[in-house]
């Protein structure tokens, strides 16, 4: 073999391997046939047999994530042989996005209430609405009428809720012991609040430097949102359409946020790390007598040894109390490609026996009204656990708007010196807050 | 001689010349066909696409919207964060560049000298390059902190407040110069350094010392203008690379605080993927385009004044 000939041999092989790879992939099973079209609103009779078909989940809860919908997917196999759910761990909504761009979007994505209007607004969500109508077998009435509301846009339905976890007080047992306060109870407000914080914050090993702390502060608005609210004041209006966060409750509000930081020193201040502020010592290290969190941090906070912790409603404003309430659930794509299996998936998915499973990770409520009281177990901490679901009264979403990450981001960037003590609220909010509102309106009459 | 022969014998085309001419032709494109078909699929009709999607409004969601220029538009007009942006990447590379390039050079005529320890100290200056973006980013996250970071321990040791490095807008971006400097000083900038400077003739050295120059009159003088177009080259890709700083402004501060750290291709990937807004991150991305393209001619014209290539 010439020289020449070797490499018009190995040009031809390379150009031959590549171009093999990026050949398009044929369709496979789960493509309608040729002429039978699927429509997004189509709604078969819910006796009619279900397809065969392979389900995509996408979803943001990593390991355990994979794990609980695994065990969700053998049993949804073990009722409908011809259904097979596969969990696809992804780490954020861009993923989704771009997969959508490439025409391979995942068929259910777990969402929450604040991007179900971001994908509903753009179109990219199923029109569950007549699915569940035709649906003989399925009640709205099972959830909180709420949640329900969470995963409507415009009176259609387009998800349906899995969980839901109100912030709560959680305070340490121990640390309110060794100073002999009195619990934080339904009667606490913010002075009651701010008198124990005071008394417990201090100095525990005599070296002059402050190592216990009484309130772990955060940069996340779920965080700091019902002290806003508990003052009158609001981030949004009703219909999302312009920033409020410039009124003065809520300055007030979040002023009373940034004292207890560093007017009376009660909570550690805020610190950079992994490009985001976090504060340097929280409540799950044992220093920090309170914070107010959701049931997410449950399984940390009951792996740490010789913890003890109780919950309490959060304490009391001048407009009485509010709490946020961040929530989980599932939407298929405006392009899945068999509607009523998906619709049978995200029932199932939300449906009790899935419940059961998510159950035991105790990580979150359950958004079925008639289970979330067996989710509960007294003879677990917190022994106040059925607060979580009292609490869903006053609990209420951030915010709900299509346009909020961009519209948000001057007052985001502003506050992100007024965390760190390096500007103050009233000032920064006043610049950000009409540049935020001139941003919204834009975004609003560009859509 | 016939004409017909005389034809044959000057015109190759009709001879077995002229086939062979025509067969290496094709084995030429041939051989470099993976490389068309890679620039064509990989570069060229992307950016063609992306120059038809920056004439659009196009949120991935929904098909492209044909808007013309008002894209552009508003970046030159309304867009407050563009301007931001720029000013500091601008500022970033104005002051990471040059020290950088001399730093690169100081060390590598360090190395020059020669040494039995050569290898180990190449070895010492040239890892910090090696390091991963994350692992870098962590690490100088620590280094920089504001209350447990060594950089601050440091200052208060000599009598210094502490900075706040990543949480201050005016000391945020000399913060990323640093770390900058710390990855690429003894990196691949140095070791183009050492092979110039390994080429420059040693008999122009011995000449200059014969007439009485000193050690800075010979490097100014006969050192400097033989690696002036290794400087130059340098000088080309250290600002085509400062102009696309993206992983550890990511990483570390996220474009704040208050986006005082907010570099364009950040701002481009934000508008992109957290806005949704891939028609105006094309336009973006092309004025980046534009704007590196002008600086790189601007270089090559200015270059004629102080470049000097031995064969000319």
């Amino acid at each position: 073999m010439t020289r020449r000939r070797f490499l018009r041999l190995s040009v031809a092989l390379g150009a031959g391997t590549v171009l093999s790879a990026c050949a398009a992939t044929p369709a496979t099973q789960g493509q309608p046939p040729a002429g039978e079209q699927v429509s997004e609103t189509q709604a078969e009779p819910a006796v009619a047999a279900l397809k065969e078909a392979t389900i995509r989940l996408a979803h943001f809860e990593g390991d355990l994530g994979t794990r609980n919908y695994s065990r969700v997917a053998e049993l949804l196999r073990s009722r409908h042989p011809q259904l097979t759910l596969t969990p696809e761990p992804t780490w954020d909504e861009a993923k989704f996005l771009i997969q959508a761009a490439a025409g391979d979007a995942p068929d259910i994505m777990y969402t929450t209430e604040q991007y179900v209007p971001v994908f509903a607004a753009k179109g990219a969500l199923l029109d569950l609405t007549p699915l569940a109508d035709a649906d003989d077998q399925f009640s709205l009435d099972d959830y909180y009428q709420n949640l329900v509301d969470f995963y409507s846009y415009e009176n259609r339905l387009v998800g349906l809720p899995r969980l839901f976890s109100p912030y709560v007080l959680w305070y340490n047992l121990n640390m309110f012991d060794a100073k002999g306060l009195a619990y934080p109870d339904d009667n606490w407000d913010w002075n009651s609040f701010l008198e124990a914080a005071i008394q417990l914050a201090g100095d525990s090993d005599g070296d002059g430097q402050k190592d216990t702390w009484a309130y772990e502060c955060t940069a996340h608005n779920n965080g700091w949102m019902p002290w806003v609210w508990s003052n009158g004041g609001e981030l949004m209006n009703e219909d999302y359409t312009q920033f409020l966060l410039d009124q003065d409750q809520a300055l007030e509000g979040l002023q009373f946020y940034l004292d207890l930081m560093y007017e009376h020193s009660v909570a550690p201040q805020l610190t950079l790390q992994e490009n985001s502020l976090i504060t340097p010592f929280g409540f799950s290290t044992g220093s920090v007598a309170m914070v107010e969190n959701a049931r997410f941090m449950l399984p940390l906070y009951t792996q740490i040894e010789d913890f003890k912790f109780d919950i309490a409603p959060v304490p009391k404003g001048a407009a009485g109390r509010v709490t946020t309430m961040p929530t989980g659930g599932f939407s298929a794509a405006v392009g899945a490609k068999h509607p009523r299996e998906t619709w049978e998936c995200i029932k199932f998915l939300t449906g009790p026996e899935a419940q059961a499973i998510y159950a035991s990770s105790r990580q979150a409520m359950p958004a079925l009204r008639n289970f979330t009281a067996v989710a509960l177990d007294p003879t677990l901490p917190p022994a106040n656990d059925k607060l979580f679901i009292e609490a869903i009264e006053y609990a209420r979403p951030v915010h709900r708007c299509p346009y909020f990450r961009e519209a948000w981001e001057p007052i985001n960037s502003k506050l992100q010196l007024v965390w760190t003590g390096r500007a103050g609220l009233y000032e920064a909010l006043a610049e950000a807050v009409p540049q935020a509102n001139s941003i919204l309106a834009d975004l609003i009459a560009a859509s | 001689m016939s004409i017909k022969a005389a034809t044959t014998r000057d015109h190759p085309r009709r001879g077995s010349s002229w086939l062979k001419a025509r067969r290496d032709t094709v084995d030429f494109y041939i051989c470099v066909s993976p490389w068309i078909v890679g620039f064509l699929a990989f570069v060229a009709i992307p950016m063609l696409a992306s120059l038809y999607l920056s004439l659009t409004e196009y949120d991935i969601l929904r098909p492209p919207e044909f808007i013309g220029l008002r894209n552009y538009t508003r970046i030159f007009s309304s867009d407050e964060l563009f301007a931001k942006s720029l000013f500091v990447t601008a500022y970033y590379t104005l002051v990471s560049v040059p020290l950088s390039i001399a730093g690169s050079l100081v060390l590598a005529i360090l190395l020059n000298q020669k040494m039995h320890t050569d290898s180990l100290f190449r070895t010492m200056y040239y890892l910090p390059s090696l390091t991963p973006a994350v692992a870098s980013a962590v690490l100088w996250q620590w280094i920089l902190h504001h209350q447990v970071g060594l950089l601050n321990a440091l200052l208060e040791v000599v009598g210094l407040a502490p900075i706040g490095w990543l949480l201050d807008e005016r000391w945020v971006i000399p913060a990323f110069v640093l770390v900058s400097f710390w990855q690429s000083v003894g990196g691949g900038r140095m070791v183009i350094f050492l092979a110039s400077l390994q080429g420059v003739p040693e008999q122009l050295y011995e000449v200059a010392q014969i007439d009485g120059a000193n050690w800075w009159d010979r490097f100014r003088s006969v050192t400097i203008p033989m690696i002036s177009p290794t400087i130059f080259f340098n000088l080309i890709m250290g600002i085509i690379g400062s102009f696309q700083v993206f992983t550890l402004s990511y990483l570390m501060t996220n474009g704040g605080p208050n986006n005082a750290s907010l570099f364009y291709v950040l701002y481009i990937y934000r508008t992109a993927f957290t806005y949704l807004h891939m028609g105006y991150a094309s336009a973006l991305a092309w004025v980046l385009f534009l704007i590196i393209g002008a600086l790189t001619v601007l270089q090559f014209h200015l270059s004629g004044r102080w470049v000097y290539y031995e064969s000319q």
